[in-house]
């Protein structure tokens, strides 16, 4: 019996192992990832320098593992198991109770560039600049994490990053507003960023800083897009046991309308863009609701008869926060440094703006090559 | 690669299995050779080059000590090329003795020589066996550069000496049993370095993550004894892979260590823990000078200079040698002074204070570190818990208690030496299926990232 125990063995993980391997390399599974919202790990190209240095058998195996028959399934089953036995840490991610909040550090770059790029912009520039660095879910709820996780928090990197600030830049804090509020839906369970309630908390003290009276509540009809939104965090995650998100649009009626929103592509042409792209509620990033792609530049106009003109540059934690803003300027110009890849003088003078607003998640402003393309 | 790696465990190892039994028996060392190679040069092509030269070395070095044999003093000569040799190559890779010079020869960086710990002794230990004549020295570079090479030992041994490993290449059963117990043995270990290890790492790292000034006594032992199971699992988890794999293919490697927790005795420890390495060091460092004289001052001596080798075998550090000078104090004076007639409870009680403390050493980032959390662990910061430690008591108690339950062998006693056939059985009948489970656990817990690396030490 000890003898036919063993086959038995040797014939389950052999079939187990030559199924995974074949369904692997048998099913094509396209170049991207629908559950992790990602681009997946391409077959590296063959030359022999990257076989020499072993980089080549390092991307065949990225290849291999984005690639695993069942992937999706594995991770999900892996956050299902680790969120019961052990830690409540799923690939980086927390699960609180009712939550996702990320704790993957990062830190390769640097604050200091980062400032350094925008103190430059500040110095040739004529019209008045405003500074919101916003913190993520796990900056506000982070009494929810354990304890020993350490390193600055983010209330102390966006201090730090404000004190690194040229006088003249007027900062804005948004991480107390959000931590007061913060028994309110003011950021997603399964995404890292805000929701638009807690872009409008703050959207009312920003809008004051820029000289307007900020729109009362009551005058938004909100309309919920959808409530299966998930995010970033399960992205990462693929656990399910946190409810998914609501996507609200807060429409004014009474308000002003957008007369035209024109996207600019980098070797700027331009092309008629959804304020609200509302199709990508069928696809796999939501999020792109708000704005729709990515884009260098947007132009927007507005029914507003002020003849003010603002520009934004920001990330995409300014996507929900922008449609509060419509009510106030007749032409608004959004900047993403992200998708710039040459300078930002290719799109605009900076000049024939009397103000500018920054407004970023803590996290990207870490990225300080994006900067760069300011002062180009 | 490495061995919990989803490209490992599902690509090299079914693909190596089933073109080493598709080989007739003739060719059948030449696939390993091959197989090795390819190993190797995943790693990198410079990684196989190396490992080809340096096998190639010591292979000369062997046949040049075994023909000079006549004239001892060439002999001696040719020995201690070769030793001095493969400790230089040794210091090279694990210390930071020659970083600078390093730095001018880009080619070196490109070497990650993975195992170098591991075939660092096998080489050495080879030559003194010949230079005593204990040994023949192998006349086929392909047998010798397996001895080196053969990928299933390569990153975390077992260490096995030349005699057994080349009687294993010319003869070795092969068929479906040794595949099963192979596999059955290397889910075991992947299941260890996965499950249990790189669980308790992430206790240990949450510990030695806070300022030592700011732990709490529980908090040190909670991370000191995640360490040591971490590290226990770690190492064991990967010689199980690699005995498994090796089993596969017909070879029957020693085991690495024998549930050395609750050891009765710090001597006890020493012979269930690390087995083939701490045997190599006793073997060619200790016995040498016991067999010559009984002094007990130059015994004690060569005890702890050995621990001192394997401290700085492990890890070529500061904090490692002082580590090898408590393990061998506190062995030679529990020889000296112990009556072995102590009873097994205080035993227990004493080897697991000693090999606690030692152990500051072994994971501290410095000697001070080190002090100051010694000085933690027995309450110096006025601090018995805090909420840090009772959290991770909390999010931790089932990984801690499966953990202590598998380091211990109530499980191995329950099953193998209780005598009740229907406990036997039942493991037995549900083993191959307990199996396919375990493998699909660790898979699951590997798929995000793809691999489960090497967390502790770089052997």
């Amino acid at each position: 019996m000890k003898k036919i125990c063993s086959c038995l063995t040797a014939v389950f993980l052999i079939v187990f192992l030559t199924t995974f391997l074949l369904l692997t390399l048998l099913m094509d599974k396209g170049d991207e990832s629908y559950q992790e919202n990602r681009k997946l790990a391409v077959m590296p190209e063959f030359s022999l320098s990257s076989i020499a240095d072993g980089s080549y058998v390092k991307q065949l195996e990225a290849y291999f593992t984005d690639r695993f028959a069942g992937r999706s399934y594995w991770i999900s089953a892996n956050g299902v198991m680790e969120a019961n036995v052990g830690e409540r840490i799923v690939n980086g991610v927390y699960i609180a109770d009712d939550k996702m909040l990320d704790i993957s550090a990062k830190t390769d770059g640097s604050l200091e560039n980062t400032a350094d790029f925008i103190n430059e912009f500040v110095e040739s520039y004529d019209g008045t600049a405003y500074f919101v660095a916003v913190p993520s879910s796990s900056g506000v709820y982070d009494d929810l994490l354990p304890e020993y996780i350490s390193g600055d928090t983010e209330k102390q990197k966006i201090d730090k990053l404000y004190s690194l600030f040229d006088s003249n830049i007027r900062k804005i804090d948004a991480y107390n507003i959000l931590k007061m509020l913060n028994d309110n839906y003011i950021y997603y369970r399964n995404d890292s960023k805000w929701t638009s309630y807690g872009a409008y908390c703050v959207y009312r003290t920003v809008i004051q800083k820029l000289g307007f009276l900020p729109s009362a509540y009551d005058k938004y009809t909100i309309e919920h897009i959808s409530g299966e939104f998930r995010g970033d965090l399960y992205n990462k995650t693929l656990y399910t046991n946190i409810k998914a998100d609501m996507l609200d649009i807060y429409e004014y009626h009474e308000g002003a309308e957008i007369l035209e929103c024109i996207g600019y592509n980098l070797d700027g042409t331009v092309y008629e863009k959804n304020f609200y792209e509302k199709s990508y509620i069928n696809s796999n990033d939501m999020y792109k609701l708000y704005l729709g792609d990515e884009a260098p530049m947007v132009h927007i106009k507005t029914s507003v008869n002020n003849e003010k003109k603002l520009l934004i540059i920001k990330d995409s934690y300014a996507n929900c926060f922008i449609p509060f803003l419509l009510q106030h300027y007749s032409e608004i110009d959004i900047i993403s440094p992200e998708s710039l890849e040459s300078g930002m003088s290719n799109f605009i003078n900076i000049d024939s703006y009397e103000q500018t607003l920054f407004l970023f998640g803590i996290k990207e402003l870490y990225n300080s090559e994006f900067f760069e393309n300011l002062n180009k | 690669m490495i061995f919990s790696s989803l490209t490992f465990i599902y690509a090299f190892f079914p693909v190596s299995l089933g073109l080493y039994h598709l080989t007739p028996t003739k060719y059948k060392n030449i696939m390993l050779f091959i197989l090795s190679s390819i190993f190797c040069g995943m790693q990198s092509l410079y990684f196989l080059a190396f490992m080809l030269v340096y096998s190639a070395f010591n292979f000369f070095i062997g046949i040049a000590i075994e023909r000079t044999s006549r004239f001892k003093i060439l002999s001696v000569f040719m020995l201690l090329i070769g030793i001095v040799s493969d400790a230089l190559v040794f210091l090279l890779f694990k210390s930071k003795l020659f970083d600078k010079a390093i730095e001018e020869m880009n080619i070196i960086t490109l070497i990650v020589p993975i195992g170098i710990s591991f075939f660092t002794l096998s080489a050495i230990g080879n030559m003194i066996d010949i230079f005593k004549q204990k040994n023949k020295a192998e006349r086929n570079f392909l047998s010798f550069s397996l001895f080196i090479m053969f990928f299933p030992k390569l990153p975390m041994g077992p260490l096995v000496n030349y005699r057994r490993f080349s009687s294993m290449l010319k003869k070795r059963e092969n068929g479906m049993l040794e595949i099963g117990r192979g596999m059955g043995i290397f889910v075991k270990g992947l299941a260890k370095k996965v499950l249990l290890a790189d669980n308790l790492y992430l206790i240990y790292s949450a510990v030695h993550s806070m300022n030592v000034s700011d732990l709490s006594a529980l908090s040190t032992w909670i991370g000191t004894i995640s360490y040591m199971l971490c590290l226990y699992f770690s190492l064991s988890g990967i010689s199980d892979m690699g005995i498994g794999i090796a089993r596969c293919f017909g070879f029957r490697l020693p085991q690495s260590f024998n549930y050395p927790s609750f050891s009765m005795g710090i001597n006890d420890f020493s012979l269930r823990w690390h087995i083939p390495v701490l045997r190599w060091f006793r073997r060619y460092i200790v016995r040498p000078v016991y067999k010559k004289t009984s002094n007990v001052f130059l015994v004690s001596i060569s005890v702890i200079s050995a621990w001192i080798l394997i401290g700085l075998w492990y890890d070529f550090s500061l904090n490692m040698l002082v580590w090898g000078v408590i393990m061998g104090i506190s062995i030679m004076i529990e020889r000296i002074f112990v009556n072995p007639k102590t009873l097994k409870a205080t035993s227990i009680f004493y080897t697991f204070f000693v090999i606690s403390f030692a152990s500051a050493f072994f994971f501290g980032d410095n000697l001070l570190y080190s002090v100051h959390y010694l000085l933690a662990m027995i309450g110096g910061n006025n601090n018995i818990a805090d909420t840090v430690s009772f959290y991770l008591l909390k999010s931790y108690v089932v990984v801690l208690l499966i953990g202590i339950y598998a380091a211990t062998d109530l499980f191995r006693n329950l099953t193998e030496r209780s005598g009740k056939k229907t406990i036997k059985s039942f493991v037995r009948i549900v083993s191959p299926v307990a199996s396919v489970i375990l493998l699909a656990i660790c898979t699951a817990v590997i798929s995000f990232s793809g691999e489960s690396e090497m967390l502790l030490l770089n052997m």
